[in-house]
């Protein structure tokens, strides 16, 4: 018996050239959607360009925004006694950065203290080093280096001795920034931000 | 003899009235402090079923050595943190101390506080009376 002869169909003429036009439509509906996706993250408005600045990190060196170029950061303002408003943001950065998993690691969070009196170096480090989850760092400086900083974000901090017996109270806007790849704000985040909106433009910045 | 038992009677009657808070407290929790920093804050619904306004005047813990009551409040974006004497908690209603609002700061812990943990907290309440509270400590921020 004899094998039926496995058909090759040979597609006719008009066959190849509907084949050819089905795949130039995909291509041009992928070039497209790329060229949308590009535009859609372009199309990010930069909030505040803050350019570079110096500051003293946690280890006690001198710390230089710019050399966090080419990733994204998170940065907000606070101070290691504040009990309430400072570890909410930090716990709510630390479930963003476990909701968007392993690649949110290229993303370091700055915290900028602005009590410089008592938030000197080995106090951030122990301070930041309780987050875990998150590639944090603390800043300090003196206090011009600081109110520069400060400046730039269109932040504002006041120190204030209240009488209570934890000592002065630094009253402070509370706000999260993040910063795309080139070091401009793009996103400011506030108290009541849920982390799920965190992740989700951390996962758009990476 | 029927003295006695009178006296008795109503000594017990006191002691269980004393024993009766005026106060009642719903979800405390004291948030699991960062190690680098003594001090934390603790949270609670307090309510008061009575036709009179309760007053906290104060309040102590011996996991801290100072407790005070604070008040967060936004002013124009700008948080600010002020210590509050005294806290009226009105007839028939409820007051909340939570994150970014009111609550109580424990200053200078006396030792680790970690998540799992449970503190005494004695409320002072004006008029005298004291009420404690069994407030367990939470690592992670209460969601409402």
């Amino acid at each position: 018996m004899k094998a039926s002869a496995v058909r090759v169909a040979r597609p006719s003429a008009e066959r190849v050239h509907r084949l050819h036009f089905t795949i130039a439509v995909f291509v041009l509906i992928a070039i497209a959607l790329a060229g949308c996706n590009e535009q859609s993250s372009e199309a990010r408005q930069t909030l505040l360009k803050v350019g570079d600045f110096t500051l003293i990190d946690d280890d006690g060196k001198e710390f230089h925004l710019a050399s966090l170029q080419g990733k994204p950061t998170l940065l907000f303002f606070g101070y290691t006694h504040c009990p309430d408003a400072c570890p909410m943001m930090m716990s709510k950065v630390s479930r963003a950065y476990r909701m968007v998993g392993e690649d949110a690691q290229q993303i370091t969070t700055l915290f900028v203290s602005v009590d410089v009196d008592r938030d000197t170096p080995p106090v951030l480090k122990e301070y930041m080093s309780y987050f875990s989850a998150v590639p944090a760092r603390g800043l300090t400086g003196t206090k011009e280096q600081i109110d520069e900083v400060v400046k730039k974000f269109a932040a504002y901090y006041e120190i204030n001795d209240t009488g209570s017996a934890m000592g002065p109270t630094v009253d402070h806007t509370v706000r999260l920034y993040m910063l795309d790849r080139k070091g401009d704000v793009v996103v400011l985040f506030d108290a009541s931000t849920p982390p799920e909106v965190i992740a989700k433009e951390m996962r758009k910045a990476l | 003899m029927r003295h006695a038992l009178l006296i008795v009677a109503l000594t017990m009657t006191s002691l269980v009235a004393a024993a009766e808070s005026t106060l009642t407290i719903e979800e405390p929790w004291v948030r699991e402090p960062n190690p680098a920093r003594p001090v934390t804050a603790a949270y609670m619904t307090i309510n008061n079923p009575t036709d009179d306004v309760v007053t906290v005047i104060g309040a102590s813990s011996t996991a801290a050595e100072v407790v005070e009551i604070h008040e967060m409040k936004t002013v124009s974006g700008v948080m600010k943190m002020r210590m509050v004497d005294r806290l009226d908690v009105p007839a028939k209603s409820t007051v909340k101390l939570e994150p970014g609002g009111l609550h109580l700061m424990m200053i200078r812990l006396t030792g680790t506080l970690k998540d799992g943990d449970s503190v005494e907290i004695e409320l002072k309440l004006e008029g005298g009376e004291t009420m404690a509270v069994t407030v367990p400590v939470k690592k992670a921020e209460v969601h409402h």
